[in-house]
């Protein structure tokens, strides 16, 4: 793989919830190189505050454009939510390992907590040409903060939505929402893919367990060189072994995954 | 063409750039920045058994910097050397590794074996590991220590040693005992110690609570102790902490470095490392200096002539 750095070309960046924005950015290596679950890492000016870069979902892909969705959370991206069209941005990628896509069961289900829907319009574009059904569970706080349930749809897959408060969908964690269709569907052979908070994930690894389906999950960590240098980004294992988010994920498998380590 | 050589005795470089000790494990990054077009490549630091490093969160973003307690994971000095150092040893770049542990017999146990490795072309001492044996403070921090594991070390091994330590009120002292124990070189400065806390939580962004804190935030006191020890010492120096462009490095070596290290700044920009040395270049070209080592240690210390 050829992994790009430099400027790319801002073609959109549109407020889509309540402080979450997509970006559409030009760039062809990583356009066609991406894989679904990989990661750009952007360093959002020149200023030296602040420092580093930060790592973002390849959200989708569309000719020679990758897209990203992101919240404004802090100073990295506030910057980037004023980055106007045509401007460049620096990124670096595709980088990390992705969602193994060669592994599914017949049937996958998503399951999104909030920014975690980033990696899934890419994820469900690479399954569409396939036998099997895949089903998407999208979680939020909040209806005004839910993105992407809609844009997963217009994909032609069954989405399903829950809010913490009971503002859209299901009243209550989209694990809960999961658990219900699963059963209530009888759906068997399933592998959950799945972005989210550390909690959600959690509960997720032991659903998985209890059901004895496949699991992979995009996990978060603070990161600074992005490639596998600095060792930063460190998340334990169940071999007992630290590995990197950047480099060996940062998507593992869930049941490898050591949530108190 | 300028003529970038740093001569250090027993260490020749070909341009005076490496990267920092900690930020480049080994090949992630040749898609940018060829380890050939190095003056010399620095090893993460190796110890004489392999460790597993600190409990996550080990980064955390700060204001111009960032604190990092990575707890020096590596894979042991024997596997380093069958697995890591084969792929290193037909690079042009000089290598430099730097080496850490929890006592002296560590340090000089590692150098030694080290020193047997054609591929290996010099060494740089972590001294801002504990001394475990002796109460836990740092190597670096007590000259008499410091001394004895520098001597330890030049026992062991004829290659070029240079000395990393870090800001405190002894560096002078310690700097001056790593001199008469036969260092030739002392790097200037490992991170400082920092913390940061998440105020929600009361906890620490830090899973080992404390960390290092490196990237333009320490590079006044990085300059500082460069300009300090270079002239009291007449020890060379190698200038590391938050360079970021060119004219970081050629401030470093005005002020008396004789070459210069990129750590943090590689996270932020892959490809510094070759701006830096095109850049130091360029400023050379304009000014007219035909060898690097005129830069060195150039520093105008005549008094402001528009000032009382």
């Amino acid at each position: 793989m050829n992994r790009f750095l430099g400027g790319c070309k801002v073609i959109r960046n549109d407020e889509i919830g309540q402080g979450i924005y997509l970006m559409e950015l030009e760039c062809e290596e990583i356009a066609v190189q991406a894989e679904p679950g990989q990661f750009v890492h952007i360093r959002v000016g020149d200023s030296l505050e602040p420092l580093l870069r930060r790592p973002f979902s390849v959200h989708d892909t569309e000719g020679a454009n990758f897209k990203v969705v992101y919240e404004v959370v802090g100073r990295g991206t506030k910057i980037l939510s004023k980055t106007g069209i045509g401007r460049e941005v620096d990124v670096l990628g595709p980088l990390g390992k992705g969602f193994r896509l060669d592994e599914i069961s017949e049937n996958v289900c998503i399951v999104a907590g909030g920014m975690g829907i980033a990696p899934f319009r890419l994820v469900v574009r690479r399954l569409e040409n396939r036998n099997g059904r895949v089903l998407a569970f999208v979680g939020a706080k909040d209806r005004r903060i839910m993105v992407g349930d809609s844009s997963l749809r217009s994909m032609g897959i069954e989405v399903f939505t829950a809010t913490e408060d009971g503002s859209l969908g299901f009243h209550g964690f989209v694990t809960d929402l999961l658990v219900k269709v699963l059963e209530r569907r009888r759906l068997k052979d399933v592998t959950l893919f799945a972005c989210g908070p550390k909690e959600m994930l959690k509960s997720l690894a032991q659903i998985a367990l209890e059901k004895k389906l496949k699991a992979e999950a995009s996990l978060e960590e603070f990161m600074a060189c992005g490639v596998g240098a600095c060792l930063g980004c460190a998340v334990k294992l169940q071999d007992g072994e630290y590995r990197m988010v950047c480099k060996d994920g940062p998507v593992f498998r869930l049941n490898e995954v050591v949530f108190d380590g | 063409m300028v003529d970038l050589t740093v001569d250090f005795g027993r260490l020749v470089l070909r341009n005076p750039v490496m990267n920092a000790s900690g930020t480049y494990g080994g090949e992630e990054y040749v898609h940018h920045v060829p380890i050939d077009s190095l003056g010399a490549f620095v090893t993460k630091t190796v110890t004489r058994e392999p460790r597993q490093g600190n409990p996550p969160p080990r980064i955390y973003e700060t204001p111009c910097g960032m604190l990092n307690s990575i707890g020096l994971e590596n894979m042991g000095v024997r596997r380093f050397i069958s697995e890591l150092l084969p792929r290193l040893a037909s690079s042009e770049a000089k290598i430099i590794v730097s080496i850490g542990g929890n006592s002296v017999s560590e340090y000089s146990d590692v150098a030694g074996i080290l020193s047997d490795e054609e591929a290996v072309d010099g060494l740089e001492l972590n001294l801002s590991c504990p001394n475990v044996k002796e109460g836990g403070l740092q190597f670096g921090k007590e000259p008499k220590i410091a001394h004895r594991v520098v001597s330890a070390v030049r026992k062991a091994t004829s290659l070029f040693v240079t000395a990393k330590l870090s800001s405190h009120s002894d560096l002078p002292e310690v700097a001056r005992a790593c001199r008469d124990a036969g260092c030739d070189s002392v790097t200037l400065i490992n991170t400082l110690p920092g913390m940061a806390v998440d105020i929600v939580k009361r906890r620490s962004w830090l899973g080992n609570i404390t960390g290092g804190l490196s990237g333009p935030a320490i590079r006044p006191v990085a300059v500082y102790w460069v300009y300090r020890i270079t002239g009291e010492l007449k020890i060379p120096a190698i200038g590391v902490g938050g360079i970021m462009k060119s004219e970081d490095a050629v401030e470093f070596m005005i002020a008396g470095a004789s070459a210069i290290q990129i750590g943090t700044g590689n996270f932020v920009d892959p490809t510094a490392p070759l701006s830096v040395i095109d850049g130091i270049v360029s400023y050379c070209e304009r000014g007219r200096i035909d060898r690097l080592s005129d830069l060195v240690g150039s520093l105008n210390l005549e008094k402001f002539p528009d000032r009382n």
